[in-house]
């Protein structure tokens, strides 16, 4: 069931109050920021994200019904937009000519900056880099569980698949993540 | 990182966070497409000619009257050919009922904080009200059933008693005057209050599979009598939502932000069931057997604080000009924002957190704390850092105490009792001001200081483990504080030998030892301070606790414990100001905590 608070910010937002949106964006803003960050590789393009789902959420104002959690309809509204930034990134560097691996987002130190406020340490850095090269389905069950806190009921349906599927593929994310964090040792 | 925990740790641990800039540009990016979404119609406005004859109160209420006596149909045309819902009606038609029941939801919420924390607080009750009886209402809180009320008409008696410990019940008298504030509280009043204010019509939902029609009012003026001054509240409304087909109301809702408060408060009535048989046996409340019941009389107020001797207006002048703990105010603070101790990052990013309830703080609370090393155990090292990056050596008393003052404010802003970082600056305010007592142990100022820094992460009892077993106090108390407060006492007598008048901080100082002593069980040293204060308070214009002080007095003589004077109140009790209870009346705590005490010889000053 809808969590108390967050009917009531709905049925504000749902009669157009801006300040419903704000308090919104207050409690699950940074979250999905960094579901943003940790999926797409790059704070911008993340920034983009967020403010898309955020404009999304303000159109559908009037209409919007949700039934059983708020944070996982805006974190899966937040994995679309990140599905679509990727993929248009990767059309765009193919046309430029740029050499860029589309199987996972772009990584490394002066994407993700500024690293003395981000990544404090060497583990974290290792392993958002270990994330981006995990195929796409696995890299969001694993940001939307391990990161997210979501549980997979929920991210089964936000991939649109059964529980047991996402069930295997975090585990799948998990074992490739040890051999990636292993080799980079 | 070869275990999946360690991977799934350090992937909890990682939070981005845009930019402050980026939050502006969505937000108002966000806010711009609700403003464009919000000129599709979805509110059904009122009828501009409804809505002129509406304007004044008296043609209101002409209207309404109007308007129930012509029915429906005639309602309908003013409003437009609308169909559906004629607010008179509604209100025909709850006058109609002699019985109600409904839920209540009271939520207040902090929002998330600058520190991490959102504070909240989530009530849950079920009431039943009959107009030939009274009412009886359940309150539940964490789905458990937590305490019982009533409110009994024909007895004019008021009930309460929690469920568990402890197991006392309170019994009130009901005055007229009680029974008229009871009558304002009928949820058919408050329906009549919106619906002869200047409210809007705010379209259509669904409630529970109901199609029901809203009425909304922004004038806080309707929760106070005519006349009577209006709260400074920010960003008020209530809504009142009407099933269309019964034309009864279903929800109501009440939502406030306190001027100069992060709380938001909003509280809603629905699950409603109008003119239902409410038997007389259900508004008879049954004690149970063991439950020890207490009478208590509302009407004695507490006694008029307003000074009315010259001697009095004094002591009240110099309590504010001169306030506990603020014997440093006027020194420049050094800067210790830079500071880093015991190898703790302190600026390390902080999930937020949402703390729910008063128990849930205090449960949190000393979770967090008893995670911290011992101050004893870090004592030393943190006197080598202070040395090597402060040279504290070099420091003067006023330097020592400054620096601490400097330091506790930092352990605040860093999220205090609540966080995981921030004790090495309580500690290091503790061991200065420690190092500023061994100076100068001779000023009752410092010691202060040091009582303060040491209260403000031990508390008085913890709540580690709330059910079934009590709380279980801290021994520091009868003890370490106990013992400086005993110091504080000590020069304070052999000053006042010599002609000195008590001031407010030596007050405070006294009340505090008389708490150590109640939980010391030393009745003597208790019996000097309090006549001591006995003799000297009439003198220096502080009678405001003087009956009090002379129970307190009778009480020791006869061996039996007193309770202390009061020395400070809460003006405000704001949930996320929680975090500071469980503390001696002295405590201060950070500004926000500090502004909202006010001494109790000063509750004439309460706003």
């Amino acid at each position: 069931m809808l969590a108390f608070e967050d009917r009531l910010l709905l049925r504000e937002l749902n009669h157009g109050s801006g300040d419903a949106l704000r308090r919104i964006y207050q409690k699950y803003g940074r979250e999905l920021f960094t579901i943003g960050v940790s999926l797409v590789g790059d704070r911008d393009l993340a920034e983009d994200c967020l403010q898309d789902v955020f404009v999304r959420l303000a159109e559908s104002a009037g209409q919007i019904k949700i039934a059983s959690n708020l944070k996982a309809y805006l974190a899966s509204c937040m994995v679309n937009r990140a599905r679509d930034k990727v993929r248009r990134e990767a059309r765009r560097a193919s046309r430029v000519g740029a050499v860029r691996d589309c199987a996972g987002p772009a990584r490394g130190s002066a994407v993700l900056s500024p690293p003395e406020q981000l990544v404090r340490d060497e583990q974290a850095a290792a392993l958002l880099d270990a994330v981006g090269q995990l195929p796409r389905e696995q890299r969001e069950v694993f940001v939307l569980h391990a990161q997210a806190g979501l549980s997979f009921r929920d991210i089964a349906v936000v991939q649109d698949v059964s529980l047991r599927t996402a069930h295997s593929r975090y585990r799948y994310a998990i074992e490739k993540l040890r051999e990636l964090l292993r080799e980079g040792t | 990182m070869k275990q999946a925990r360690e991977i799934e740790s350090v992937a909890r641990g990682i939070r981005f966070e845009p930019d402050a800039s980026a939050d502006e540009r969505i937000l108002s990016a966000a806010q711009g497409a609700l403003g464009r979404r919000a000129h599709v119609p979805y509110l059904i406005q009122t009828h501009p000619v409804a809505r002129w004859i509406m304007k004044g109160p008296l043609m209101r209420l002409a209207v309404a009257a109007a308007v129930v006596t012509a029915g429906t149909r005639i309602g309908t045309y003013f409003f437009g050919g609308i169909p559906g819902v004629v607010w008179a009606v509604v209100l025909r038609k709850i006058n109609g009922f002699t019985t109600c029941v409904f839920r209540s939801r009271e939520v207040e919420t902090s929002g998330p904080r600058p520190n991490g924390f959102e504070f909240a607080v989530e009530k849950e009750s079920k009431n039943y009200r009959s107009e030939a009886y009274g009412s009886f209402s359940e309150e539940y809180e964490n789905g458990r059933l937590a305490r019982r009320m009533y409110t009994l008409l024909q007895e004019k008696q008021r009930l309460y008693f929690g469920i568990g410990t402890p197991k006392v019940c309170f019994r009130s008298p009901v005055s007229e005057k009680d029974i008229e504030e009871f009558q304002k509280c009928d949820p058919r009043q408050r329906v009549a209050r919106v619906l002869t204010g200047d409210y809007v019509e705010i379209g259509t939902d669904v409630i529970e599979g109901k199609p029901v029609r809203g009425a909304e009012l922004r004038d806080p003026s309707v929760l106070v009598p005519e006349g009577t001054e209006v709260p400074p509240l920010d960003d008020f409304f209530i809504r009142l939502w009407i099933d269309i087909q019964t034309e009864l109301p279903v929800w109501m809702e009440m939502s406030f932000v306190m001027k100069g408060s992060p709380v938001r408060r909003t509280t809603i009535e629905d699950q409603f069931e109008w003119g239902v048989p409410l038997e007389e046996s259900l508004f008879q409340p049954e004690i149970p057997a063991d439950y020890e019941v207490y009478d208590h009389d509302p009407s004695k107020k507490p006694p008029d604080s307003t000074p009315k001797t010259p001697l009095e207006e004094a002591f009240a002048r110099h309590t504010l000009e001169e306030p506990y703990l603020g014997d440093f105010d006027h020194l420049e603070l050094p800067d210790v924002s830079g500071l880093s101790l015991l190898g703790v990052d302190s600026k390390a990013p902080k999930p937020q957190v949402r703390l729910l309830g008063r128990t849930g703080i205090f449960m949190t609370h000393d979770a967090c704390v008893a995670k911290w090393p011992r101050y004893e155990g870090v004592r030393d090292r943190l006197g080598q850092e202070l040395q090597a990056k402060l040279c504290i050596d070099t420091l003067d008393v006023n330097g020592l105490v400054t620096t601490g003052i400097a330091l506790r404010n930092l352990f605040w802003e860093l999220g205090g009792c609540l966080s995981d970082t921030a004790y090495p600056y309580i500690y290091a305010a503790r061991l200065l001001d420690e190092i500023a007592h061994e100076k100068a142990p001779d000023d009752p100022a410092i010691i202060d200081q040091l009582v303060e820094s040491i209260v403000a992460y031990e508390v008085l009892y913890y709540w580690s483990d709330p059910e079934p077993k009590k709380p279980e106090r801290n021994p520091l108390y009868t003890a370490l504080l106990g013992d400086l407060r005993n110091e504080q006492f000590v020069l304070l007598k052999a000053k006042v030998k010599h002609g000195y008048m008590l001031t407010w901080r030596d007050i405070v100082r006294c009340c505090d030892l008389l708490m150590a002593c109640r939980w010391r069980k030393d009745n003597a040293t208790a019996l000097e301070v309090v006549r001591l204060l006995l003799d000297q308070a009439p003198r220096v214009g502080w009678t405001y606790e003087l009956d009090r002080l002379r129970s307190c007095e009778q009480s020791l003589l006869a061996g039996e414990s007193c309770h202390e004077p009061g020395t400070f109140m809460g003006t405000a009790a704001d949930v996320h100001l929680t975090q500071y209870d469980r503390r001696p009346r002295s405590f201060q705590g950070p500004r926000e905590h500090r502004q909202s005490l006010l001494p109790m010889h000063l509750r004439h000053l309460k706003s």
